[in-house]
């Protein structure tokens, strides 16, 4: 256990490194937690056009919980990243085992996710005039970092498939938040969706985990938002085993044909 | 060889590139996506009259996020795939062959306003029907050349960047606010609508609404602002690719990647 903690904490201090290549942490505030906000902004004033503050606050909350799934599927690029640069196998040969490293690789998206939507649902609510009913939304904060963790969980199962395929990291990533995103409660209830597309949704990471969120805000039974989180939970450890089942496959198909350096 | 003939042979060069690489995909898997969140919203609020917002919208996004993350990469792409060189020692000054390949890129996104008509009519059975066509018609030709402008500008930029990728992720959505491509300008603070003006997808994103709905007021006058700020980015476009090259050219880093 003090060793997979350690390559934990090994693959966060460099994927900070990484990003510090891309971003300063005046360049990541100004640009790309502002993109973020304007981001829910934009999808809060859509709503208070077209309805009233009380939709306004739905979509607001729905896409400042977003945030954290969004950015949580960002392993999907910095696990093809190492394929890129043909660095799987060194990864394959650590001596912990090639599951911990790999599914250690993006967890610095996590944090930046938890931070961008922890500004966004302290800063924007009051700024859009519609705040949010405190000391309940300090309460939803845990269950933000349990979609953290199951989004987390779902991107990385999903960079198995830009992992086997060339050039696709973009496409897979787009469309694993995009489907979440547009689907998964975000805008509208579920219930808006037809009957088939429902069934599907309940396997997605964000989905029960922000019901849990506006079950709180709304001061709904603790039993009921326990069993959504309870759910959120369960489908996050599903989405974690499909990736350790799907990394496994990788390198064990990798290592027999000796394709696992291929730099995709 | 004519300007032009060289802008279509630049045209036909993004072409092929484009087809190679899966990731300009993504912007057409995107836009049914974005078109559905909009929709959606608008459907489950009862509000039929927005409807034309929300078609109209993803069409916008997917011109403005060609000209960012495509047209953006253009250069930097060509010096990291070892392209530049030849183009700069080429006869034809490379903002012409720019200008040719983004105007291919800005093509691909104008495909975003047929797929979220398709989307709202296939996956909602909503069809959106323009009550003024000719104007919508003279709204999306002059708003795409406004974006081929805009692409040319943000290309300059960006290639001069030393924060490239932070400029392509966070242009996106303060843009779509400023330029009130699914709501109008009035939802806005009004310290924020002076800052609008100067965007072009304001002025095309309540033209092409106001088309749609028969409701269109002074038309030439919002025509030729789009134009003109269109003229305007690809001036400024073609004066920063030109202080790439000749930047380039002195410093000896034309080979650089």
């Amino acid at each position: 256990m003090r060793d997979v903690l350690r390559i934990v904490w090994q693959a966060v201090i460099l994927g900070f490194a990484e990003m510090r290549r891309v971003y300063t942490w005046k360049t990541w505030t100004f640009g790309w937690l502002m993109r973020l906000l304007c981001q829910v902004t934009f999808y809060a004033l859509l709503g208070s056009y077209l309805g009233d503050p009380h939709l306004m606050r739905y979509v607001l909350v729905g896409n400042t919980v977003g945030l954290a799934c969004l950015e949580s599927t960002i392993v999907v690029i910095s696990l093809a990243g190492e394929r890129a640069m043909g660095t799987l196998p060194l990864l394959a040969i650590a001596p912990a085992g090639h599951l911990p490293v790999y599914l250690g690789r993006g967890l610095q998206w996590t944090t930046t996710g938890l931070i961008s939507s922890m500004v966004g649902w302290t800063v924007l609510p009051p700024l859009l005039g519609v705040p949010l009913p405190w000391p309940r939304a300090a309460y939803a904060i845990p269950v933000i970092v349990l979609v953290v963790i199951s989004s987390y969980g779902y991107g990385c199962a999903l960079a198995g498939v830009a992992l086997r395929l060339r050039g696709v990291e973009w496409l897979v990533l787009n469309v694993a938040y995009g489907i979440v995103l547009t689907f998964g409660g975000t805008n509208v209830p579920l219930s808006f969706w037809p009957a088939p597309l429902r069934a599907v949704l309940e396997f997605l990471p964000l989905v029960h985990g922000l019901q849990a969120v506006r079950g709180i805000l709304d001061g709904a039974p603790v039993g009921h938002v326990f069993g959504l989180i309870g759910i959120e939970a369960l489908v996050g450890a599903g989405w974690y085993l499909v990736a350790w089942l799907s990394m496994d496959r990788l390198v064990s198909v990798g290592r027999r044909t000796g394709t696992l350096d291929y730099a995709g | 060889m004519t300007y032009l003939r060289v802008v279509w042979q630049a045209f036909r060069l993004q072409a092929e590139l484009a087809r190679r690489g899966p990731q300009h995909l993504l912007m057409l898997l995107v836009t049914p996506m974005q078109t559905a969140s909009l929709l959606a919203l608008t459907l489950h609020s009862h509000r039929p009259d927005a409807l034309v917002n929300a078609v109209i919208a993803p069409g916008m996004i997917g011109l403005w996020v060609a000209a960012l993350d495509y047209a953006g990469r253009v250069v930097p792409e060509d010096q990291w795939a070892g392209r530049f060189t030849p183009m700069v020692a080429a006869p034809v000054p490379l903002t012409v062959v720019v200008v040719g390949r983004v105007a291919a890129v800005v093509l691909v996104g104008a495909v975003a306003f047929a797929e979220s008509w398709l989307t709202a009519a296939v996956g909602f059975g909503r069809v959106l029907t323009v009550a003024e066509p000719g104007v919508f018609a003279a709204a999306v030709l002059a708003t795409c050349l406004a974006a081929v402008g805009t692409a040319m500008l943000l290309s300059g930029v960006i290639a001069l960047s030393r924060a490239r990728d932070v400029l392509q992720n966070s242009l996106s959505y303060p843009f779509y606010i400023l330029g009130g491509v699914v709501f109008p300008i009035t939802v806005l603070p009004a310290w924020v609508r002076p800052f609008s003006r100067v965007v072009f997808l304001s002025w095309s994103a309540q033209l092409l609404r106001d088309a749609a709905h028969g409701t269109v007021r002074h038309w030439a006058v919002s025509l030729a602002v789009i134009l003109a700020l269109g003229a305007a980015a690809l001036a400024g476009g073609m004066w920063l690719t030109r202080r790439v090259v000749d930047g380039a050219r002195r410093k000896g880093t034309v080979g650089f990647a």
